[in-house]
């Protein structure tokens, strides 16, 4: 049985997709945050993914590791946000945040 | 990309970062849902591994699951335990739009399997280690490089701006308190 | 501007009250109450003793002081009617400009003493002195429009100065009936003044006076009357507001609810007056209209008999007064309804004096008893011991009023009953030439009228002094006269009371006076000399019998026994014989219903269609709009996902950017690489693809001659210079015209733009050509592919057409089909036309 590009493609996209749903289905930030965890993950394993057939560059690896660091620095600042969310409501229920809308 | 001992390293990595991530989203306890994380980012070391990027795969770890999931994990701690979530689709519009999501993207991935066969080269002496990939980070990409620096100080600006300040209920309680006494 | 120095004292007179306004007014709002006082009053005086100046100055004609053009009413035809900013002063101006500064300055004076707890000082002064102003340029004024000025400017302070206690909503009530009155007369004056204008060309006094002739037009435009007879009426129209006349006379009683020098300044000395002057300044056009006499004769007349009436049963002082001065102001025009400008003038004079000094005399009495706003006159009695000079100066001007031979107010009523007896005993006046007739029983009736008017007054003025000032007190204060400041104003007037109607006397030295009066109003005078002692037997009847009356009923009464013995009479005229309720029915009402309709309309009717309706859909689209926006971060986060979908959906197809290149003879169809993508291509689309199945290496491919079209045929235009890009014509069967766009702005020659007479058109799958070039014979001429044509400095070549269709496919198996056609032989190109779509 063989696996080519299109099977992580699919895991990619199926991996997304999960996410995706996480982050439109929860209410918890915490968990919505992993929920965008999920889905640069699925970004950075197409990018690993598709690198394999150029193997004479390495500019999937290169962006996926952007990606990483990028996704660093997108948990600190949305775990922040999660402290000072729950400073005000006492709770990480997002659909507690709805200021804007009186 | 060749050999049965690849293909089942991939079925099984693959299995596992599909239920982890589901894990993830769909469990009820915020710490469960960082450890089925934990789990769907070593599984897609594994398969990093498989594609033949070991650096990627040792930075996935280190950073993933040493360095922000370990914040996750912190911050669950910090705020505790979140109680009272009601559950995930407790309201018919999201049940609904959950179940054609899910269903559209079954049969798109369903149709993908079996059409996107491609050629994969044979991977050269090297290819993914850390010398090669130092050599396209550091030479062919070394001003995105700077600027993911330039980012992480943003970020961190950022983190201890919006951590510092007062909210505004708190000021408002700290006006309050004085006149209670 | 230019005048000699007695001219700018024309000026001075009229703009010093206007500093003294804007000094106090703007900047001694928070300033001490003397220095109010200081300035306001030197102000007026500063007005007085200009206009004494220039008026002792005045020879025989007149002073003039030449402002500048202010604007110029355009008549057409080139022709305009100049207006400038000019004060011009003779014998009447003169006399009304001094006197009005005069009376300004004593009850600025009185003021002093009787507003001194007002807390609003300032602003009291500062509209006392725009009134000055505004009455100085009304009288100084060279030109109908500025008088016009002056005439709205007064309006204006009387306004002010009646609602000056605002807080009070009956005040400010009062305050406006005056001023919308007013408005109804000020209408009426502008378009005397139109008329005025654009028959005449002018609207300067002087020059008017002169063209007087104009108006004897026999017969005018409207209802057949005279010019003459439209003007005067006009005028007098604006005249019955200004100086209350039936029938626009309601306002003036109410006007009394402003601070009393203020009725005594404004509402009965100058102000009222101001139509009488206009009436006077317009004397030779309304000597032309004996018709507008008659009527303006029987309104003054019926006018003095009804506010005389009225007098009788008021019982207060100050409502007495204010009809008082109406029936004076009604004996006026009578003098002016017989021609007798200057015996009209005269009793503005007199009455000016006598009538300030009784209202200021009744400001003393309320100023000493601490009555508010009016005295009652029940609650007066025996003040004659506590006021001493305000009782001795109130009864000369009573008496001045009540026409007591040897005072001021004698001497003018008599001037108005003997020319009035003039009028009726000669049916022919002669005014300069001018034959005037005044129906005799008009002038008749105006006597009986006028004599009867006469007895009320001499009646009114008596019970006035003995109810205020003799018998047992009916008041619970301790009275006590006012300062200096409001002693000097009662003293001085009453001596002018006294002494005003001597100016008249045909003696030595005085004759000047009404003389020179007399040569500037144009007096209508019995042809005949007429008189005799009738009018004097009936002046000193009247006073006569209304005197005795007030004194048999009122000596030593504490009740006024007047209701009681004229009963019914007595309360209609109380209530002003039902005028003001009629005029609230006939006009008030209408207009407040009209009023509340229109707001209705636009209230309910205008909001609701054209406010409600829009701002309905906005609700309704709005809510719809508003479930899209929840608001809630998980509609934000699907609104993310879809996009994303979408966008996904777009990058899921591939697609095709197809490049024709044509290298010499050869023409090459170029696609770009792309992962995942493999193209295939069908030339000449016969079915059978060239490329076979899709092939993933394929970038560029040389189209082969089958790539070529039947019948298909495109026209390229080289033009100068000829290596550059040549235009694609692409033409079908129907003949078209190859004009500027496909040949070029250079080709077209001068005088033939856009379509040149070339038409092009596909035959047999060849270019056909029809040319009518100018200087050429027309010509057809058929251009296959490959061949070329030469017109002026553009080659067209006919060349053939091929045909692709490139399909693409992604990694996902999607493809995108483009079918073009484009030509094939020709220099470097990339022409594409067709489109392309997309099949999963």
């Amino acid at each position: 049985m063989e696996f080519g590009i299109g099977a992580y493609a699919v895991l990619a996209t199926t991996i997304f997709g999960i996410g995706a749903l996480g982050f439109v289905v929860r209410r918890n930030f915490l968990v919505q945050l992993m929920s965008v965890e999920l889905m640069l993950n699925a970004v950075n394993l197409l990018f690993i993914a598709f690198n394999r057939i150029y193997v004479e560059q390495h500019g999937g690896q290169s962006f996926a590791f952007v990606v990483i660091a990028v996704a660093a620095a997108e948990a600190a600042l949305g775990l922040a946000i999660a402290i000072a969310y729950h400073r005000i409501h006492r709770s990480v229920e997002t659909d507690l945040a709805d200021r804007l809308r009186h | 990309m060749t050999g049965s001992a690849g293909s089942w390293l991939f079925l099984v990595a693959a299995s596992l970062a599909v239920a982890c991530a589901l894990g993830t989203v769909l469990s009820r306890n915020t710490l469960r849902s960082a450890m089925f994380l934990l789990g769907h980012l070593g599984s897609l070391a594994m398969l990093y591994l498989t594609l033949h990027a070991e650096l990627l795969a040792a930075i996935q770890l280190l950073v993933y699951a040493g360095a922000i999931l370990v914040l996750f994990v912190f911050v669950i701690m910090l705020i505790g335990p979140s109680g009272g979530e009601p559950p995930p689709f407790r309201n018919a519009f999201p049940r609904t739009f959950a179940a054609t999501f899910v269903a559209t993207l079954g049969l798109a991935v369903l149709g993908l399997v079996g059409r996107t066969a491609m050629e994969v080269p044979s991977a050269p002496e090297g290819f993914g280690g850390v010398e090669a990939v130092g050599f396209a980070l550091f030479r062919d990409a070394a001003v995105p490089f700077e600027l993911i620096a330039v980012t992480l100080t943003v970020a961190a600006l950022g983190v201890v701006g919006i951590t510092r300040g007062k909210t505004a209920v708190e000021a408002a309680g700290e006006a309050k308190r004085p006149e209670a006494e | 501007m230019h005048g000699t120095p007695l001219a700018i004292a024309l000026l001075v007179a009229v703009l010093a009250p206007l500093a003294g306004a804007i000094v106090s007014g703007l900047f001694l709002r928070n300033a001490p109450k003397k220095a109010v006082s200081l300035v306001s009053v030197s102000a007026v005086f500063v007005s007085f003793v200009a206009a004494a100046i220039a008026y002792v100055g005045l020879d025989e004609g007149s002073l003039r002081f030449e402002g500048y053009r202010w604007f110029t009413i355009p008549l057409g035809g080139g022709q305009g009617v100049p207006i400038e900013f000019a004060l011009s002063m003779d014998a009447l101006s003169g006399m009304m400009a001094v006197m009005v500064a005069g009376i300004a300055t004593l009850i600025h004076l009185f003021s002093v003493g009787y507003m001194a707890e007002e807390e609003s000082y300032a602003r009291y002064f500062a509209y006392l002195n725009l009134f000055t102003f505004a009455m100085q340029l009304l009288v100084l004024a060279a030109n109908l429009p500025l008088l016009f000025v002056g005439w709205e400017g007064v309006g204006l302070c009387s306004y002010l100065l009646i609602g000056f206690w605002h807080q009070n909503l009956a005040y400010e009530a009062a305050a406006r009936k005056a001023f919308i009155v007013n408005r109804v007369g000020d209408v009426a004056v502008l378009v005397g003044m139109f008329l005025v204008a654009s028959l005449t060309g002018t609207l300067d006094f002087e020059a008017l006076s002169q063209r007087a002739g104009v108006f004897d037009v026999p017969a005018f435009g409207v209802l057949g009357m005279t010019a003459a007879t439209a003007v005067s009426l006009l005028f007098f129209w604006g005249a019955t507001a200004k100086s209350a006349q039936i029938p626009l006379y309601v306002w003036l009683p109410d006007a009394m609810a402003g601070p009393t020098p203020v009725s005594a300044l404004i509402h009965a000395a100058t102000m009222v007056t101001s139509g009488v002057y206009l009436s006077a300044r317009m004397s030779p056009i309304f000597v032309k209209s004996s018709a507008a006499l008659t009527v303006i004769l029987l309104v003054g007349a019926a006018t003095a008999l009804l506010a005389g009436l009225v007098a009788l049963t008021q019982d207060r002082m100050k409502k007495v007064l204010a009809f008082s001065t109406v029936s004076q102001l009604g004996f006026m025009f009578a003098a002016v309804g017989v021609g007798a400008f200057s015996a009209a003038m005269f009793h503005v004079f007199t009455h000016a004096f006598f009538k300030a000094l009784l209202f200021l005399g009744a400001g003393s009495v309320m100023h000493a008893v601490h009555a508010h706003g009016d005295a009652e006159l029940d609650r007066l009695g025996g003040l004659r011991k506590a006021l001493p000079v305000t009782s001795l100066t109130f009864l000369v001007g009573a008496l001045s009023l009540a026409g007591v031979p040897l005072l001021a107010g004698f001497f003018s009523k008599e001037q108005i009953l003997h020319a009035l007896f003039g009028a009726a005993g000669n049916a022919q006046l002669a005014a300069g030439g001018v034959a005037v007739s005044i129906p005799s029983w008009a002038a008749t009736t105006a006597i009986v009228f006028l004599a009867l008017a006469a007895l009320s007054t001499a009646f009114y003025s008596l019970k006035l002094y003995l109810r205020t000032f003799t018998g047992e007190p009916r008041h619970d204060a301790e009275p006590h006269e006012g300062g200096l400041e409001m002693k000097l104003p009662l003293v001085l007037l009453a001596v002018g009371a006294v002494l005003a109607g001597y100016l008249w006397l045909p003696a030595e030295g005085l004759e000047r006076f009404a003389e020179s009066l007399r040569a500037v109003v144009r007096d209508a005078l019995p042809v005949e000399a007429h008189g005799g002692a009738l009018p004097m037997i009936v002046g000193l009847g009247a006073l006569a019998i209304g005197a005795g009356l007030a004194v048999a009923l009122y000596k030593g009464k504490a009740e006024d026994p007047l209701p009681a013995k004229l009963g019914a009479f007595y309360r209609a005229a109380y209530q002003n014989f039902g005028v003001d309720a009629l005029y609230d029915r006939l006009f008030v009402r209408p207009v407040a219903a009209i009023s509340r309709f229109v707001r209705s309309f636009d209230f309910e009717t205008i909001d609701g269609l054209f406010v409600g309706i829009p701002s309905g859909l906005a609700t309704v689209g709005s809510k719809a709009v508003r479930q899209l926006q929840g608001s809630t971060v998980h509609s934000h986060a699907l609104g993310m996902v879809v996009g994303l979908v979408l966008v996904f959906g777009y990058f899921g197809y591939p697609r095709l950017e197809v490049t024709i290149r044509h290298e010499g003879a050869r023409t090459v169809l170029e696609v770009p690489p792309s992962f995942g993508y493999s193209y295939r291509v069908d030339f000449g689309g016969d079915g059978t693809y060239e490329t076979g199945d899709f092939r993933a290496d394929l970038t560029a491919l040389a189209v082969p001659p089958s790539a070529a079209k039947k019948d298909r045929v495109v026209l390229l235009v080289h033009r100068e210079p000829l290596d550059s890009e040549p235009v694609e014509v692409w033409l079908d069967e129907h003949p078209r015209e190859l004009g500027e766009r496909e040949l070029g702005a250079d080709f077209i020659p001068p005088g033939a733009r856009g379509a040149l007479p070339i038409m092009a058109w596909i035959e047999d799958g060849a270019v056909k050509l029809r040319t009518n070039l100018p200087g050429d014979e027309p010509e057809e001429r058929e251009l296959r592919p490959g061949q070329s044509h030469r017109i002026g400095a553009a080659r067209l070549v006919a060349t053939g057409v091929a045909f692709a269709r490139v399909e693409v496919k992604n990694a996902f198996g999607h493809v995108t089909v483009q079918e073009l056609e484009f030509p094939f032989r020709g220099r470097a190109r990339t022409a594409v036309r067709g489109g392309s779509r997309r099949i999963p």
